[in-house]
């Protein structure tokens, strides 16, 4: 079956990328708590707190969230109710499961394009953190690699489904 | 079309697709993406995509959340619950149904080191439930106690479902997790209660356990001072003003990995695994909150919650009556959607209500909570149920669901409690500096 094929080779390629991304996006996060938790304790004991921690918050919180996506999604980890469409017969679900996938795959690739033209916008319009004056567009960027991470996991799951519907 | 018309359309695709088992993130933002363009142009559509999702994600004061759920990981993945079971267990256990509220204990203890009710269950079940079926509790008890117990962690500070209802009406996270902390306590003491009834009038559905000696009952707490001080850490900061929510989040998940790494319980692969998990979860609540932003868009333009507002505002009944329907609509949503998702989903309908009937919105937010957790143990979805039926796999789902009756009457009453006395909710935040 070319579809499942299609699927399986989509998954091979992207699977390597998606766990990638998603250490280095995790990695973030620990770096982060010990940014929250040092800026405190510096403010507190030493009355120093670190300058520009929330401009770096900011920007770490778009790559923790952002690559985070792909892999919740390569999971199937988004939450979704289950109890109606899982008492139907197995083709029908399929259906439905490629009917809404094919809206995701849609809605997500809609999203990393206007993240790319948001990314444009706000390298031409220079725009910086307020304290530390770190570009903004780096990280729009990133959010857009994690959308577009996303839309490949939901046009792979898309392509799964739709082999399971045309299965003989 | 009116907008309102379009809205009403918006809502009754948003529902055919949500039962299609669309992930519920992407079914808000599409209609939400959807109905704005077809209101307000196809660029103003592309528009809000542009700019919400990036604004989202990069939030400083949305960050508590992965920071929260980090905290909760690290005591997860330390071991701690399996240490609070066992302190409460050595406390009441050789009370008749001491191991049921034992496990009641241990969750609300386990719940104020973590947002997460569905975690709470399961390491419970893992660690109560063998523990009972030794003493020869009846299966009903056993397994009602853990589901009605892992509820509790979404009352008891801090709490994801209460921050998301925070950023969402722009109330204070501070002033939330505060006014949730009597309830969630008080809800614990229901539980017990319904416990002790239930085994003094059948002995034999819970029969007593060992006794512990009053030393082991000191040294059992040599492992669980942790959760009294990490709490204290995180809320008392909140509390005194020491630091925001945002703050104490970092510190809290901070202070759990220091304790994780003292008893040498937190190596490199659970460290990993805390991390890999949490960032998981993070992806997963970011979608829903960026559904619920985009479709916020398209809600304000149908102006819909401002029609329910004065259609119902106009009503000659009293308000009271109005507030049992709302919560009503939540406990039915409850009972077949997960429990953020309608937090996020619905509330931007009904805030603006319960506000022009005048109710306080923390104690709403409160209240809300509170009856969509009960959600998590009710038929058909109840996913608290499906995790302790993983765990204990010899029970049937329907021993389960008769085990949690006595537990749903006790959240009725409690649920009545609540709105008889709002100073229950109310009297912790007030004090707040």
């Amino acid at each position: 079956m070319w579809l499942s094929r299609a699927a399986d080779s989509l998954n091979k390629f992207v699977h390597p990328a998606v766990g990638v991304l998603h250490s280095a996006g995790v990695g973030v996060l620990a770096v982060l708590m010990l940014l929250t938790a040092g800026d405190v304790t510096l403010r507190y004991v030493f009355n120093r707190p670190i300058i520009g921690s929330y401009d770096l918050t900011e920007y770490m919180m778009a790559i923790v969230v952002s690559f985070g996506l792909a892999y919740c999604a390569f999971l199937k980890g988004h939450v979704r109710v289950d109890f109606v469409v899982s008492h139907l017969p197995r083709r029908v679900q399929a259906t439905i499961d490629s009917i809404t996938g094919l809206l995701g795959v849609i809605l997500f690739s809609v999203v990393t394009w206007q993240a790319f033209i948001y990314m444009q916008l706000l390298f031409d319009s220079g725009l910086e953190s307020t304290v530390l004056h770190i570009p903004r567009f780096p990280f729009a960027g990133l959010v857009c690699l994690g959308s577009a991470f996303l839309t490949i996991v939901l046009l792979a799951n898309f392509l799964e489904y739709l082999s399971q519907v045309v299965r003989k | 079309m009116t907008p309102l018309t379009v809205g009403i359309i918006g809502i009754c695709i948003l529902l055919v697709l949500l039962f299609s088992r669309m992930p519920i993130g992407f079914v808000m933002a599409l209609v939400g993406f959807a109905g704005f363009a077809y209101l307000s142009g196809f660029d103003g559509g592309l528009g809000v995509l542009r700019t919400v999702v990036y604004s989202t994600f990069a939030d400083y004061n949305l960050s508590v959340i992965p920071l929260f759920i980090l905290m909760g990981s690290f005591c997860f993945f330390a071991g701690l619950s399996k240490d609070l079971y066992d302190t409460v267990h050595s406390w009441l256990g050789q009370l008749r149904g001491g191991l049921a509220m034992a496990t009641v204990g241990a969750c609300a203890g386990f719940a104020a080191i973590s947002g997460s009710s569905l975690a709470t269950a399961a390491t419970m079940g893992t660690v109560a439930l063998p523990e009972m079926k030794r003493y020869k509790y009846d299966d009903r008890l056993s397994t009602g106690a853990v589901a009605a117990g892992g509820t509790i962690g979404i009352l008891i500070p801090p709490s994801i479902i209460l921050i998301l209802y925070g950023i969402i009406t722009e109330q204070s996270i501070g002033k939330l997790f505060l006014a949730g902390f009597i309830p969630g306590m008080l809800e614990a003491v229901f539980y017990m209660v319904t416990i002790y009834l239930l085994c003094k009038s059948n002995p034999l559905m819970g029969p007593p356990g060992p006794r512990t000696s009053f030393l082991g009952k000191i040294t059992s707490l040599k492992t669980t001072w942790v959760v009294f001080a990490l709490f204290i850490l995180v809320i008392g900061g909140i509390y005194l003003g020491v630091f925001s929510p945002t703050e104490a989040a970092g510190v809290g998940a901070f202070g759990a990995f220091i304790f994780g790494l003292a008893r040498r319980q937190l190596g490199w692969q659970a460290f990993k695994n805390s991390l890999v998990d949490t960032g998981k979860t993070t992806a997963m609540v970011f979608i829903i909150i960026l559904g619920a932003m985009v479709l916020g868009y398209f809600l304000a333009v149908s102006r819909i919650p401002f029609v329910l507002a004065d259609i119902v505002g106009a009503l000659v009944v009293n308000r009271y009556v109005i507030l049992v329907l709302i919560l009503l609509v939540y406990l039915f949503l409850g009972c077949v959607m997960d429990s953020m998702a309608i937090m996020l989903l619905i509330t931007p309908i009904f805030f603006p209500l319960a506000i022009s009937l005048g109710f306080n919105p923390i104690w709403f937010g409160i209240l809300i909570t509170r009856v969509t957790e009960i959600g998590l143990i009710t038929p058909p979805v109840g996913l608290n149920v499906y995790i302790i039926r993983g765990v204990a796999r010899d029970v049937p789902v329907q021993t389960i669901f008769r085990g949690i009756i006595p537990f749903l009457i006790a959240d009725v009453c409690h649920v009545a409690l609540l709105i008889a006395l709002p100073q229950l909710s109310l009297f912790l935040p007030s004090f707040m500096k």
